[in-house]
C-alpha cells in the first residue's frame, strides 16, 4: 500500500507528467474503444439470422435479375429450398379518409419472414403476407398511423387505390443488418397492379430486384456457380449479348460488404473497416509507446526511489511488480477517463460515421470482463518496458549518482520517427481527400445546378398543363420542367446492339424548358425539327464511330432523327465518367417523374412556401419534399467528405498523440544533456547556438519521417482517386505542407524544453553532478 | 571479529593503463568499533566503503564478513548479506520524497516482510527514541537537513543492522547539525552498533575509537 500511495503523491507532484500521460492515454482509449465497437458492430451485420449460413444473394457486377431468374433456378437446382425476391418503393398510404402518409416499403415473396429472421411483434411468420392484400407495418409506422389502437386487422389503401389489410407488426429492422429501414412490408406480387406492368414478375428483361436463395441443409448452392453461369450465357439475354458476364452466391454474411448494392440495402466497404482496424491499432500503439517513452524519461527521477529502495532491502521481483502495478492502476485510471469520453464522444463519432453505436448496450458482463481483461493487459505491457529499465538500476548507482546517464534510447528515436511518420502521412491525406471533395463539388459539371429546384412530379399525366401554368403564375417562379429521369438520377439504361457491338446508353426524357433551365447549349443538325427527333451528347456519337451527327439511328427498331448534339454534361456523380446520352423530348401526355422549377435569386424561401401550397393543393395533398438540385447534387460527395472527417479527426488524435511524445522524449534528451548544456555555456555558447543544438535532433527525425511517409501516402492516395474519373492532382506542396507542417510542432515543443535548458544557470547544471 | 579485508585491490582500465583505486587493503574491523575513514579527495574513501557495503566489487584480495567469504559469494547472496547486516547514511539523505517520515521508516520493513503490528511498534520505537514522533506525517522536503539527516539515520537503523556504514553523513549540515548527529552516532555505538564512517573533518573523525588514512588507494 505504500508504494501505491509513494505513486500517487508522485502522480500528484508531477502534474504535467500526469496530465499527459492519463490524459494523452484516455484520448486514444476513447478513440480505440469507439472504433473497436463500431467494428465489431459491423463484422456482426446480419449475426442474428437463424438461417444465417443457407441464405445467398445472387449477384453480378453488372446488372440486377428479374423474377423468373428466381423461379427457373429454383426449379432446376435441387439445393434450392426456397428464395425471396425483394423490390423497394415508396408510395403513399391511407390508414383513414384524407390522412396521408408517405412510406418507403419493400415488396417481397410471401416467405420473407421464414427465410429471414426479422422478429414480428404480430402475426405469424408463415400467415402475415399469405394473401396479396396483406401488408405487415414496421412498429413506428403502425404507431404514427394508428397510435395505441391494435393495427391488424385494419384497412389501408396505398397510392390512393389500392386496398390491403394489415396482418403483422414488425420490429423495425436492426441497425445491424444489410436493408434498410422500411415502413412496411407488402406481397411482391402486388407490384404488377402498383406499376401497371403485367410482367413485372415474368418479364425475363425486367432486371431491378434482388434475388435470395435459401439453401436446403447441408447442399452446397455456390459449387453450382460456373454451371449456372453456363446455363445464363446460354439462355439469359443479358448474358448472351455480352452485357453481364460474372455471377456469385454471396453470402448472407458479405451482403454487407458487397460492391453491389441492390435494392433497399445499405453497404459498408470492408476497407474501411480495415482501414479504421489498423488505425485503432496504430492508436493503441501510439499510445503504449508514449506512456512508455514518458514513463522512461520520468525515471531520471524514480531510479534513485529504485536504488534506494533496493539498497534498503526491495528485492529486483517486488520493484517490478511495483512498477507493473502502477502501470496497470494509471491504465484503470485512462481507461475509466476514456469510457467518460466515449460517452461523450457517443453522439459525435455516431454522427461523423453515420452509425448508431449504443454504447449502453454494449455494457454487458461479458464485456465488462473482456474489457477489464483487454485493458489490465495493456497495462501490464506498456509497464513492462519501463519496469525492466528502472529495476536494472543498480544501488552503487545512487550511491555514486551516476543513474542519470544511464538512461538512452535508441528505441525511442525510431519511435519518435514512426510517430512523425504517421503523422505526416495522416496530413497529407487528409488534404488530398479535402482536396478532391472540393475538386468534385466545384466541379464545372456542364449544365447550371444554382436556383433550381426539384420534387417528385406526383400530379399524374393529365394534370401536367395546367400544373405547369399554375406554377408559373407564382411570382418567383422562372421556369417549370416537367421530366423523366434529369441530370440528378441518370435516367434509365438502353442497352442495345449496333451493329453488332453492344451499347449501354442511358436516356432521360424532358420537356422543352429543360435546355434553358439547365443552360444546356444544343448544335442543331441539319435534320429538320420534328417532335420524335432525339437529342445525343458528344460522347454517345463517339460511342456509336461518327464524326459529325448522322440522320439518324436506330436503337431497336425505329429509325429516329437526331436532331440536336448537346456538349457533354454529368448526369451521374464524377466517380464516373461522361457516359453516351440520349435525350427524348417529351410530349404532355408522357409520364413525368420529376418537376424542376427556376426560382429567383432573391425571396427564395417566400417563393418555396408558394410552391408548396399551390403544389399541394394541385395533388390533393399527398406529402412530397422540395430540394435544390445543387444541395442534391451535394450530397453525393457524402461519403468522400465522411472519409475525409474521419481521416481529419485521426490527424488531429495522431497530432495530440505525437505531441505528448516529442514532449516527453524533448524533457527527456534535454535532461540528459544538463551538464552538456551547462558546460558548453560556460565556455561561451549563446542561448540560439544551444537552442539550435538541441532542435538539431528533432528535425533530423522529422526529415527521416518525411522521407517514408510521402512515398506512402502518395502511393495510398494515388489508389484512392482510381476510384474517381474525375480527380485533382496530388501536389507537391501538400507533401511539403505537411512536413513543414509537423517541423513546425515539433521544433514548437522541443524549444519551449529547450528554451528553459538554455537559460537556465550552468551553475545549477554543473553543481549537480 | 566483524569484518576482514585483506589485500584487496580495485582497478579500472584507462586508456590501456590500470589506474588504482584501492591498493592492498588490510582492515579487520571489530565488532562495536566506530571508525573514521579520512582523505584527500579521490583518495578512494567512497570506494572503500563501497566495497564493505558489498555495492561494489573488487579486483582483487578476500573479504570476509561474519564467517562468510564475500568475494566468492554470487551477487544475489551478496544482496541478502548486506541487506540483512548493514545500514547506510548518505550525505543527500536519500529519503523518498513522496513518502512521509512515517513511510520512510516503514519501507524497510515492508521488504522484510515484517507483520503489520510490529512494525508500527517498530517504527513508533525509533520515532520516539530520535524525538521525532511530531514529524511523522510531514514529507522530507518538509524538514531541515538536521532533521532529514536525522530520519536518515533513524531508517538505516529500523532493521537493527550489525554496521552502519555513512558517507559524509554530515557533508550537507551546518556545524550545529553536524555536532547532533555526531552525538547520536557516539551514542548508537555505546549501546553496541558498529559505525564506519567517511570524513573530510578531523573534528568528526575524533568521534571514532579509530582513524584510517588513506592516500591514492594505499593505506597510509
Amino acid at each position: 500500500m505504500i508504494s501505491l500511495k509513494a505513486y500517487l503523491r508522485h502522480l500528484i507532484k508531477n502534474k504535467l507528467y500526469t496530465l499527459v500521460t492519463v490524459v494523452g492515454f484516455a484520448i486514444s482509449l476513447t478513440f480505440v474503444l469507439l472504433l473497436s465497437v463500431y467494428i465489431k458492430n459491423e463484422l456482426s451485420v446480419d449475426d442474428f439470422h437463424k438461417n444465417k449460413d443457407r441464405i445467398y444473394r445472387i449477384e453480378s457486377a453488372d446488372t440486377d435479375f428479374s423474377g423468373p431468374i428466381a423461379v427457373n433456378l429454383r426449379d432446376t437446382y435441387a439445393e434450392i429450398q426456397d428464395f425471396v425476391r425483394t423490390y423497394e418503393y415508396q408510395g403513399i398510404i391511407t390508414p383513414k379518409a384524407n390522412q396521408n402518409f408517405n412510406m418507403g416499403y419493400l415488396a417481397v415473396d410471401n416467405s420473407f419472414f421464414e427465410v429471414f429472421s426479422y422478429p414480428l411483434i404480430k402475426g405469424d411468420p408463415s400467415k402475415v403476407l399469405a394473401t396479396k392484400d396483406q401488408i405487415v407495418l414496421s412498429k413506428s409506422l403502425a404507431l404514427r398511423l394508428f397510435g395505441t389502437e391494435d393495427p391488424v386487422g385494419k384497412e389501408v389503401t396505398i397510392d390512393t387505390r389500392l386496398k390491403f389489410t394489415v396482418s403483422g407488426v414488425m420490429e423495425d429492422f436492426p441497425e445491424n443488418t444489410h436493408l434498410k429501414q422500411q415502413d412496411a412490408i407488402i406481397n411482391i406480387q402486388n407490384m404488377v397492379d402498383i406499376f401497371e406492368y403485367e410482367g413485372f414478375l415474368t418479364d425475363i428483361g425486367f432486371c431491378s430486384m434482388s434475388i435470395y436463395f435459401l439453401e436446403k441443409p447441408n447442399a452446397d448452392l455456390r459449387a453450382k456457380t460456373s454451371e449456372v453461369l453456363k446455363s445464363f450465357k446460354k439462355d439469359f439475354w443479358l448474358y448472351q449479348e455480352g452485357y453481364a458476364n460474372t455471377l456469385y452466391f454471396t453470402p448472407l454474411k458479405e451482403i454487407y460488404f458487397s460492391d453491389k448494392v441492390g435494392p433497399g440495402t445499405k453497404s459498408n466497404s470492408r476497407t474501411l473497416v480495415v482501414v479504421l482496424s489498423v488505425i485503432v491499432l496504430l492508436i493503441l500503439f501510439l499510445a503504449i509507446g508514449n506512456y512508455v517513452n514518458l514513463t522512461i524519461a520520468q525515471s531520471t527521477f524514480r531510479g534513485r526511489e529504485v536504488a534506494i529502495k533496493k539498497l534498503l532491502g526491495g528485492s529486483k521481483k517486488q520493484l517490478f511488480l511495483q512498477f507493473i502495478k502502477e502501470s496497470i492502476i494509471l491504465c484503470l485510471i485512462a481507461v475509466s477517463l476514456s469510457l467518460l469520453f466515449a460517452k461523450l464522444v457517443e453522439p459525435v463519432f455516431n454522427s461523423l460515421l453515420e452509425t448508431k453505436l449504443h454504447l449502453n448496450a454494449q455494457l454487458t458482463l461479458g464485456n465488462l470482463v473482456l474489457f477489464s481483461g483487454v485493458f489490465i493487459g495493456i497495462g501490464f505491457l506498456s509497464g513492462l518496458v519501463p519496469a525492466l529499465r528502472i529495476t536494472s538500476f543498480k544501488p552503487i548507482e545512487v550511491v555514486k549518482g551516476t543513474f542519470r546517464k544511464k538512461v538512452k534510447g535508441v528505441y525511442g528515436k525510431a519511435f519518435i520517427t514512426f510517430q512523425y511518420t504517421v503523422t505526416i502521412a495522416l496530413l497529407a491525406c487528409s488534404w488530398i481527400i479535402v482536396k478532391q471533395t472540393y475538386f468534385l463539388t466545384e466541379k464545372d459539371l456542364g449544365f447550371k445546378k444554382e436556383n433550381i429546384v426539384w420534387a417528385p412530379y406526383l400530379a399524374g399525366t393529365q394534370k401536367k398543363t395546367a400544373v405547369k401554368a399554375e406554377l408559373m403564375k407564382i411570382p418567383g417562379v422562372e421556369q417549370v420542367s416537367l421530366v423523366w429521369g434529369s441530370p440528378l438520377d441518370g435516367g434509365s439504361n438502353q442497352s442495345f446492339v449496333y451493329k453488332e457491338k453492344p451499347q449501354s446508353f442511358q436516356e432521360i426524357r424532358v420537356d422543352s424548358a429543360f435546355f434553358s433551365m439547365f443552360d444546356i447549349k444544343i448544335s442543331p443538325t441539319d435534320v429538320a425539327y420534328s417532335k420524335e427527333g432525339v437529342y445525343f451528347n458528344q460522347t454517345a456519337l463517339n460511342s456509336l464511330g461518327f464524326e459529325s451527327a448522322p440522320a439518324s439511328f436506330k436503337m431497336y427498331e425505329r429509325d429516329e432523327p437526331i436532331i440536336g448534339v448537346v456538349n457533354d454534361f454529368n448526369f451521374k456523380e464524377l466517380r464516373q465518367n461522361i457516359g453516351p446520352l440520349v435525350i427524348r423530348q417529351q410530349n404532355d401526355s408522357a409520364y413525368a417523374s420529376k418537376m424542376f422549377l427556376k426560382i429567383k435569386g432573391n425571396n427564395q424561401l417566400a417563393t418555396l412556401n408558394q410552391v408548396k401550397t399551390t403544389y399541394t393543393r394541385l395533388i390533393d395533398n399527398l406529402p412530397f419534399d422540395i430540394r435544390f438540385v445543387d444541395d442534391t447534387i451535394d450530397q453525393w460527395y457524402v461519403k468522400e467528405v465522411k472519409t475525409g472527417k474521419i481521416i481529419g479527426y485521426f490527424t488531429l488524435l495522431s497530432f495530440i498523440i505525437s505531441f505528448i511524445g516529442i514532449l516527453a522524449m524533448s524533457t527527456f534528451y534535454i535532461q540528459q544533456r544538463y551538464k552538456e548544456i551547462g558546460i558548453r555555456k560556460v565556455n561561451g555558447a549563446s542561448i540560439t547556438q544551444i537552442l539550435a543544438l538541441l532542435s538539431k535532433d528533432f528535425i533530423k527525425w522529422v526529415a527521416l519521417a518525411f522521407t517514408i511517409a510521402v512515398p506512402i501516402s502518395w502511393y495510398a492516395m494515388g489508389k484512392w482517386l482510381e476510384g474517381f474519373a474525375y480527380r485533382t492532382t496530388i501536389s507537391w506542396w501538400i507533401f511539403v505542407l505537411a512536413g513543414l507542417t509537423a517541423l513546425t510542432i515539433a521544433l514548437l515543443t522541443v524549444s519551449w524544453q529547450s528554451f528553459r535548458a538554455a537559460v537556465a544557470n550552468p551553475v545549477n547544471a554543473l553543481r549537480e553532478e | 571479529m566483524l569484518l576482514e579485508l585483506n589485500n584487496i585491490f580495485k582497478w579500472v582500465q584507462q586508456g590501456g593503463q590500470r589506474v588504482f583505486l584501492l591498493k592492498d587493503i588490510n582492515l579487520k574491523v571489530a565488532e562495536g568499533e566506530f571508525i573514521s575513514v579520512m582523505g584527500p579527495s579521490g583518495s578512494g574513501k567512497s570506494t572503500l566503503l563501497n566495497v564493505i557495503g558489498m555495492l561494489d566489487g573488487f579486483n582483487e584480495g578476500e573479504y570476509h564478513f561474519m564467517d562468510e567469504s564475500v568475494h566468492t559469494l554470487r551477487e544475489k547472496h551478496r544482496a541478502e548479506l548486506y541487506k540483512q547486516y548493514i545500514g547506510f547514511v548518505f550525505q543527500a539523505y536519500h529519503l523518498i520524497d513522496e513518502l512521509t517520515v512515517y513511510e520512510n521508516l516503514e519501507m524497510p520493513l515492508l521488504y522484510k516482510k515484517i507483520k503489520g503490528s510490529e512494525r508500527k511498534a517498530m517504527v513508533a520505537d525509533m520515532l520516539d527514541r530520535f524525538n521525532i514522533v511530531g514529524k511523522k506525517d510531514l514529507f522530507p522536503t518538509q524538514l531541515s537537513g538536521g532533521q532529514q539527516q536525522l530520519v536518515g539515520v533513524a531508517r538505516a537503523l529500523i532493521s537493527k543492522p550489525k554496521l552502519i556504514l555513512a558517507d559524509e553523513p554530515t557533508g550537507n549540515l551546518n556545524s550545529k547539525q553536524g555536532q547532533d548527529i555526531m552525538e547520536l552516532f557516539k551514542q548508537l555505538n555505546n549501546e553496541g552498533v558498529t559505525i564506519i564512517q567517511v570524513t573530510h573533518s578531523e573534528k568528526n573523525a575524533e568521534y571514532g575509537s579509530r582513524i584510517i588514512q588513506l592516500l591514492d588507494g594505499r593505506k597510509v
